[in-house]
């Protein structure tokens, strides 16, 4: 909301400067957003004495106080004797210089101002028509409205009591302790009755609590200058003075009225539930479909008004409006949202029935607009406002203590300043004993329940910055680590070390996307309200997203893809949803460039590298068996096995899937992409393995050469190896596959041999235990040894 | 005798290797020296005179000797010198280690955010990232078609199962299955309908919860404060009230703009201040809701992941962070600024 500075002090006298004054209600809970100060550069006032209309164009002779200059405009006709603001040729406004412009054969030697000029919300083309006592010549800023500032405060939720500017100045009062002014709102009925012009009911009082009207015969025309000015920095756009009371009353006070066109009223006014399909065009010129849950205003034969949020068309204001009925209500909050959220239709008036308008400023509203109609309106109100309620609205009385509040905040605060507060901030408050207190806090103050309300009034108004911060003392004990949080640590930093990029991706995706990783539809979970279609569903598989970090960097010219994933899958559970863990992780392109390995490819082993540091992290081992998955390579890829279970696989994704993603296949540039699902590896984070003896003698290693059918997996062989009891380790050192025979391999491995005893092995020994192994593998696999 | 010192002594001096050294060694002590052909002569000679030569004449060696002791030495140190000269290497060549890899941003603001407040005593709870209306709103004392859910725009998998708009159900989820004290925070994915320059669809926060007797709204900024000045330095900290269903009082803080330290710049609108999070103590219904006796209250803050990092890095897109662009994380990894 705009507030200016102009119009708040007609509520509270205000001492400090505009920059303080932001300062201090922004500190007090109603954030200052921005401060502008009205600027006029070089305008002055002038007076139209003659126009001259000619091919759409308007030539005014301006009196400018000191002489007589011509304004050409295409802009809308103003009438003669309008003031004007203007700026002369050669004078500045805003960033700019006002040049001569020609039109045709007429020079014009200078522009009128529109309010638009002023970062108002008005027609650009419409001169802005000042007040009839503005003096010719003198600077723009001479006149008040144009003295001022825009201060914008941004609300919370709860203070809907501050939507006004006398809801801003009670929270000054509160802060500067100075008295709130309030305005005039006395006026004199005309001896005509509002009973005979109409009646009113409330069938549902549980949304309308309470419902008021007053009838006038008014005259419509423009509002007078102050009105226009006030509403166009708030934000509203004039139209006429009936219209522009109303949402003067609205700022003002906070108070959403309504004026009807009494004449297009039939019979009594009703507020009553919807029908359903009742429709009703507003006065936005839209045709709105209401359902039974909302309340409308009514006349005998048809909704005339959406209650809290907008009136009909039909009964509007007019220029041929002659006598109006006034309203002025309270609705139920809950109500109005629900509606205004139904229909999509958000306006000043919900935005503060939703929040929650004073029960009690009915009445006050209505004098006060009242009285603004006798002096711009012509008024001749009819004696009486129908009131219609059920019983009377009450402060809510609230028991604090003086200890309570200061043992919540941590303050030191006297009995007498929390007094104060509550007095200043008009919640009466009476002492009760010796700590004990009782407040009623006004029918504005929606916020208000118990001590913590009080005690962030006192400490909003004393200031959260007049506590000093302390240390809490604690009986809490440290719980184990968090084991999902530990790993995700443990494998970011791991797999970065090795050389891979983290990256986060959105947990919702497309389906069909999703389809290409994971054919186990039935468990996807979609969205009810997705942004967007390619964001709809979420995700069972970390794979969309790597493959899209890949194309992404692959166009934004990366030639190395090394990425991963850590992050949760979403499952369909019947009602719910089950989550869980998954690792993902994708490399593309060339080896990271340097100088002194050669540079290659990434391959399947690469990725291989991958899951077995994955494994490394939970102290496990995998087990690779091939894969069958439809979007993985068939000759290149594996499923990973812990134990008995399947935690995912690693691969080469398969030649034909490319192009979906609109890569194009290179034999060379493989993709190679893994997934693993985390639950097991997370809990095994904190697996140890025990301390073996090292042996006391030294290490004996023997290199032992085969050749070996190509189709055999060396995998089984090492275990094989590893199987021998006079065998520590058996590392694999070299492969060579380029031999004559074609279909066979050259295997070497380094074996450290196992000291069983304490004593030096012989050579005798050391080739018995070789040659056994070797035997071995030869039994099982056909090896041979290489010549 | 002497002339043979002053030729032994302007030999010795040119010599520069030990094959040159040696054959100057048996030219003068040598069998066929110099000196021992004095010996040989001083046969010859009567008995006084036999002594008083030797004497000279072992003095002469011992010196020669000596100088060629001296000078091979001399020559050891000169060859090991020159071989290790000859091993020059270019110690500005790029080490041989892995230039990539990297943390995510946010994922390394999560950790030290994490670790501030795990040496300040907090512990580390996660909770889903689907839940219940319920725990997400109602419980927390945001009620259906209470004007704070505008603050939060949703989206729903049903009518009672959302993605959480943000990480203040863990809060509820612990506080029901954990009897007072407790003390977490509890970083996480939240998800709002919403997506802009400054607003991404997915983001990340870090909730805090502290719950025992005797906490005070004093305690809760001396504790954020402490976080705060651990983690942007030591800046100014201003608490602000605001609103939050589940908070009461409710507080924003600001920090000085570290920017412009304080001066105002574009970044903090010209304020001199940045909002950060937002806090305040736990409402007495959200204690109500999950059965904690009256003499348990505490306090409750959330902050916006990207946002610290944002700050801290000074990243000016949010969008930067789901992008995942190589080029954006390297500048993350523990080799930052070494090309790709
Ligand atoms: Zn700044």
């Amino acid at each position: 909301m705009i507030v200016s500075y102009n119009w708040l002090k007609e509520f509270i006298d205000i001492e400090c400067s505009v920059s303080e004054l932001a300062d201090k209600i922004t500190m007090a809970g109603l954030e200052v957003d921005s401060v502008k100060k009205i600027e006029t550069y070089d305008a002055v006032i002038g007076q139209i004495a003659k126009i001259t209309s000619k091919n759409g164009l308007n030539i005014y002779k301006v009196d400018t106080g000191n002489g007589f200059t011509e304004i050409v405009s295409t802009g809308k006709r103003l009438n003669v004797n309008d003031k004007i603001a203007f700026v002369e040729n050669g004078k500045k406004f805003k960033d700019t210089i006002i040049k001569s412009k020609e039109f045709g054969e007429f020079k014009s030697n200078g522009v009128i101002l529109s309010a638009y000029d002023f970062g108002m919300d008005a027609p650009s083309d419409e001169g802005l028509v000042l007040e009839e006592t503005a003096k010719n010549g003198a600077k723009l800023n001479s006149i008040d409205e144009f003295n001022d500032y825009l201060i914008e405060i941004e609300f919370t939720p709860n203070r809907a009591d501050a939507l006004s500017i006398l809801g801003v100045a009670r929270d000054i009062k509160a802060l500067t302790k100075k008295e709130l002014k309030y305005p005039n709102k006395d006026f004199k009925t005309n001896g005509k009755k509002i009973e005979d012009i109409i009646s009113a009911k409330i069938e549902n009082y549980a949304n309308c609590p309470r419902y008021t009207l007053a009838a006038v015969d008014i005259k419509v025309k423009p509002s007078p200058f102050f009105i226009k000015m006030r509403l166009l920095k708030s934000g509203i756009r004039p139209i006429n003075n009936i219209v522009d009371i109303t949402n003067y009353v609205l700022m003002a006070f906070g108070q959403p009225m309504h004026a009807f066109d009494a004449d297009k009223i039939d019979g009594s006014i009703t507020i009553r539930n919807a029908q359903i399909q009742e429709k009703i065009t507003a006065l936005d010129s839209k045709e709105y479909e209401l359902d039974e849950d909302m309340l409308v205003i009514s006349d005998d034969k048809k909704a005339i008004a959406i209650a809290g949020v907008m009136g009909g068309e039909e009964s509007s204001i007019s220029d041929k409006t002659t006598t109006i009925l006034l309203e002025s209500a309270h609705f139920n909050p809950t109500s109005v949202r629900l509606t205004a959220r139904k229909l999509k239709l958000h306006t000043e008036a919900s935005h503060r029935f939703e929040r929650g308008v004073d029960p009690n400023l009915c009445i006050d509203a209505t004098s006060y607009a009242l009285k603004l109609l006798s002096l711009y309106a012509d008024a001749k109100i009819y004696e009486g406002i129908i009131d219609l309620k059920e019983h009377s609205f009450e402060s809510k009385k609230i028991i604090c203590k003086y200890s309570g509040i200061n043992k919540l905040l941590g303050s030191n605060f006297n009995k007498d300043e929390i007094f104060e507060v509550m007095q200043n901030l008009q919640f009466k408050p009476q002492n009760q004993d010796n700590d004990s207190f009782i407040v009623y806090a006004p029918t504005y103050r929606f916020d208000m329940e118990n001590e913590a309300d009080v005690a962030e009034e006192v400490a909003r108004i004393m200031g959260y910055g007049n506590i000093t911060a302390t240390m809490p003392v604690v009986s809490v004990s440290f719980k184990e680590e968090n084991k999902i949080n530990s790993y995700q640590k443990r494998v970011a930093e791991a797999l970065s070390y090795m050389g891979m990029f983290e990256v986060i991706n959105y947990s919702f995706t497309e389906s069909s996307r999703l389809k290409l990783f994971d054919k186990d539809e039935d468990k996807f979970v979609y969205l009810k309200n997705p942004l967007i279609e390619n964001q709809s569903v979420m995700r069972t598989t970390i794979a969309c997203g790597l493959m899209d970090n890949l194309v992404f960097n692959i166009n934004k010219g990366a030639k190395t893809v090394p990425i991963f994933e850590f992050g949760r899958v979403f499952f369909k559970d019947k009602d719910y949803v089950k989550e869980s863990y998954k690792i993902g992780f994708l490399m593309w392109g060339n080896t990271p460039l340097n100088w002194f390995e050669k540079e290659r490819f990434y391959d399947f082993y690469d990725i291989k590298g991958v899951s077995e540091a994955i494994a490394g992290i939970s102290n496990s081992s995998f087990i690779y068996k091939r894969s069958e998955k439809e979007f993985l390579h068939p000759k290149r890829s594996a499923d990973l096995f812990l134990q008995n279970e399947n935690l995912g696989y690693i691969g080469e994704l398969h030649p034909d899937l490319y192009e979906v993603f609109g890569i194009k296949f290179d034999r060379k540039k493989r993709i190679l992409i893994g997934e693993l699902s985390a639950g097991c590896l997370i809990e095994r984070l904190n697996n140890i393995n025990m301390y073996k003896k090292i042996p006391k003698i030294p290490t004996v290693t023997r290199d032992l050469a085969v050749v070996a059918d190509k189709d055999i997996d060396v995998q089984d062989i090492i275990s094989t190896i590893k199987n021998n009891e006079n065998i520590y380790s058996a590392t694999l050192f070299d492969v060579y596959d380029q031999l004559k025979e074609k279909n066979k391999k050259s295997l070497a491995f380094r074996l450290i041999l196992k000291n069983n005893s304490d004593s030096t092995f012989k050579d005798t020994e050391i080739d018995e235990i070789v040659n056994s192994v070797y035997n071995e593998i030869e039994n099982k696999f056909n090896v041979k040894l290489r010549g | 005798m002497n002339s043979i010192k002053k030729e032994f002594d302007s030999l010795v001096k040119s010599v520069e290797d030990k094959e040159s050294l040696k054959q100057l060694k048996s030219s003068f002590v040598g069998k066929k020296g110099k000196i021992t052909h004095f010996f040989k002569q001083m046969n010859g000679l009567p008995d006084v005179s036999k002594r008083e030569f030797g004497r000279k004449i072992n003095e002469l060696k011992g010196y020669i000797e000596d100088e060629i002791r001296k000078k091979s030495q001399e020559i050891d140190k000169f060859v090991k010198q020159r071989a290790l000269e000859q091993e020059l290497i270019d110690i500005s060549l790029p080490a041989r280690i892995n230039k990539f890899g990297a943390v995510h941003p946010i994922t390394k603001t999560i950790i030290e955010i994490e670790n501030i407040f795990q040496s300040l005593g907090f512990n580390v709870e996660i909770g889903p990232e689907i839940e219940y209306d319920k725990y997400n709103f109602e419980m927390l004392n945001i009620p259906k078609e209470h004007p704070a859910r505008d603050m939060q725009d949703t989206f729903y998998v049903n009518d009672n199962v959302l993605l959480r708009t943000h990480t203040s159900p863990t809060q509820i989820r612990i506080m029901k299955d954990t009897p007072p004290p407790v003390m977490f925070v509890s970083p996480g994915k939240v998800y709002r309908r919403d997506s802009d320059i400054t607003h991404s669809p997915m983001f990340h926060q870090i909730e805090g919860l502290l719950i025992d007797k005797n906490i005070r709204f004093s305690d809760l900024k001396g504790v954020l404060i402490q976080f705060l000045q651990m983690f942007f330095g030591d800046v100014p900290v201003r608490f602000r009230p605001s609103y939050f269903p589940f908070t009461e009082p409710s507080a924003e803080v600001d920090i000085g703009c570290i920017m412009c330290k304080g001066k105002g710049c574009r970044v903090c609108s010209h304020t001199g201040f940045l909002e950060v999070l937002g806090c305040g103590m736990v409402h007495p219904n959200v204690l109500a809701n999950v059965e904690y006796g009256k003499e348990y209250n505490g306090f409750a803050f959330g902050l916006g992941i990207e946002r610290f990092a944002m700050l801290k890095y000074g990243i000016d897109n949010i969008k930067l962070f789901f992008e995942n662009d190589i080029r954006f994380l390297n500048q993350f990894s523990y080799m930052a600024g070494k090309t790709l």
